[in-house]
């Protein structure tokens, strides 16, 4: 979580605040923390600040630290899994898919969705026409997977997975 | 154009003469690009940086930008650099690293492309005001006409991919500028913050990387950008922010009611400091900016003056001063020279 104050460096401090009897809680770093001469009411939690918010959010808490980083490489870029845990950044255009499912959950829980619907380049209309197919063959695919079909459904995926194939050919 | 006639330009959006402009500053839109099969900007070599740089001015030329308005990084020294943060156009992020990275700027400072920052390209438009959709889609044009020259990381499913994936999808970032002095004074403005951050959007002070809230300004964006279209994320924040203006107006007429007098104190003797101080830090010249700026909403100073407060925001920034005056300067001489700019810019207020 990043500082409610300044938004930039990582909140490693819960900051309470009680104005008229109205209790407030904010996520801050220590940096604001400081300016804003605050030093009586906090108190620091244990999260190591360097940690990055969006690679912390790829620990699943269930499990043990080690465990839960995925031995994962991009082979167009070489960006390990670990290495996007600790800058929170991406190391080509590639890494996303390398990494999976990891990805797809994590976009999930910053955006609280993962996918897209905004506007497609110009110039890749053939590629719009993939990505609208590959939708309503997911939605086919929710539809079977409800309704315990479970033989179609994996056709239907079988299906995603070649034009996601082809698409990231374009 | 070079560095001196940036100094001495105006940015567009600080004339204020559009929508709400006396409680909103500016609404600014910006995309995040990257150009496809390229590292991003914190993996690739210096020579793909300087691929980068060269494909995204030829394709902004094609779009109608002058590639001599481009500033490259290493060619700035820090208070040129200051300038350039304090105008909004580049981030201290970028400021901070060397080699092939800059900005390229368009139609007084109302357009610019970010080269090399944490993504290959930043699109960026401010408009002066409470302007949202009419800045996002003068960007999407830009966008659209970039695509003609630069062939755009993006995946079906996940839109356009950014080196951090908090911007994956769309990639867009709307925020306005917005000045809540009287939200501040009755003490509601903590209520309307937290609310706005359960909408999904994010509070913040005067700049991005700024840790305080200075002269009762506030920056308000939206946080996701995956999974909306761009008019849904844009006509979300502008529905939010124009709550809050009327929670503004609201809480200036309880003001006026309640303590019409000492609200107006404040501001005559903000103002009267202003006209009067000989030395004035940033942070203090802030303050008292802001008191004066909502004498203007409540019509005690006239529509000029409220150009003066715009501009007077950003020409005496300590960046600002020192590339006008040509020279580093300790912070008293700096606080001087603010005062005597301030002093002048209000010689001929009536107080």
């Amino acid at each position: 979580m990043k500082c409610q104050i300044c938004n930039k460096n990582e909140a490693n401090i819960v900051f309470t605040q009680i104005i008229n009897n109205e209790k407030i809680v904010m996520q801050i770093c220590s940096e604001c923390a400081r300016n804003k001469g605050l030093t009586l009411e906090i108190h620091t939690e244990s999260v190591p600040p360097a940690e990055s918010l969006v690679g912390s959010l790829t620990v699943d808490p269930n499990m043990a630290d080690l465990e839960s980083i995925p031995d994962l490489k991009c082979s167009i870029c070489g960006l390990s899994f670990a290495e996007f845990k600790k800058s929170g950044l991406f190391g080509c255009d590639c890494c996303h898919d390398a990494f999976g499912e990891h990805i797809t959950k994590l976009l999930k829980q910053i955006h609280g969705q993962n996918n897209h619907e905004g506007k497609t380049p110009e110039e890749i209309s053939g590629e719009a026409e993939i990505k609208k197919e590959i939708k309503k063959l997911r939605l086919k695919l929710e539809r079977y997977i409800k309704h315990e079909e479970y033989e179609k459904a994996a056709e239907i995926r079988d299906k995603i997975k070649t034009l996601e194939h082809e698409e990231s050919k374009l | 154009m070079n560095f001196e006639s940036i100094v001495h330009t105006i940015p567009m959006w600080l004339d204020p003469t559009g929508p709400e402009s006396d409680i909103v500053i500016s609404s600014r839109a910006r995309l995040a690009r990257n150009i496809k099969g390229i590292p991003y900007a914190h993996r690739a070599s210096e020579e793909k940086l300087k691929d980068v740089v060269s494909n995204v001015l030829d394709a902004a030329e094609s779009a109608g930008y002058d590639p001599a308005n481009f500033f490259k990084n290493e060619d700035l020294d820090d208070f040129r650099k200051n300038v350039f943060i304090e105008r909004h156009l580049i981030s201290p992020a970028l400021a901070q690293k060397r080699g092939n990275r800059g900005v390229l700027v368009k139609n007084m400072e109302r357009d610019s492309i970010l080269i090399n920052e944490e993504d290959h390209l930043r699109l960026q438009s401010i408009y002066s005001g409470f302007d949202l959709m009419n800045a996002w889609e003068n960007v999407d044009g830009i966008d659209d006409n970039l695509s003609k020259g630069i062939k755009f990381s993006f995946s079906g499913k996940y839109g356009y991919l950014t080196a951090c994936p908090t911007n994956f999808g769309t990639g867009l970032r709307a925020s306005i500028l917005i000045h809540l002095p009287a939200l501040v004074l009755t003490k509601e403005i903590q209520r309307v913050i937290r609310s706005v951050g359960q909408l999904g959007l994010v509070v913040r002070g005067y700049r991005g990387e700024g840790s305080d809230v200075v002269g009762n300004l506030f920056q308000i964006s939206n946080q996701t950008s995956l999974g909306k279209t761009e008019r849904e994320i844009v006509s979300n924040l502008s529905s939010v922010v124009n709550q809050i203006i009327n929670y503004e107006k609201k809480a200036k007429d309880m003001l006026l009611k309640e303590a019409k007098q000492q609200t107006e104190d404040k501001i005559w003797r903000s103002l009267g400091i202003l006209k009067a101080a000989r030395v004035l830090s940033t942070h203090e010249f802030m303050n008292l900016n802001s008191a004066v700026r909502f004498g203007y909403s409540l019509n005690l100073l006239d529509k000029p003056y409220l150009k003066t407060l715009n501009e007077l925001m950003v020409l005496v920034q300590p960046g600002h001063l020192q590339a006008t005056s040509g020279k580093q300067m300790e912070p008293i001489e700096r606080d001087i020279l603010r005062a005597d700019i301030v002093r002048q810019r209000f010689i001929d207020v009536k107080i």
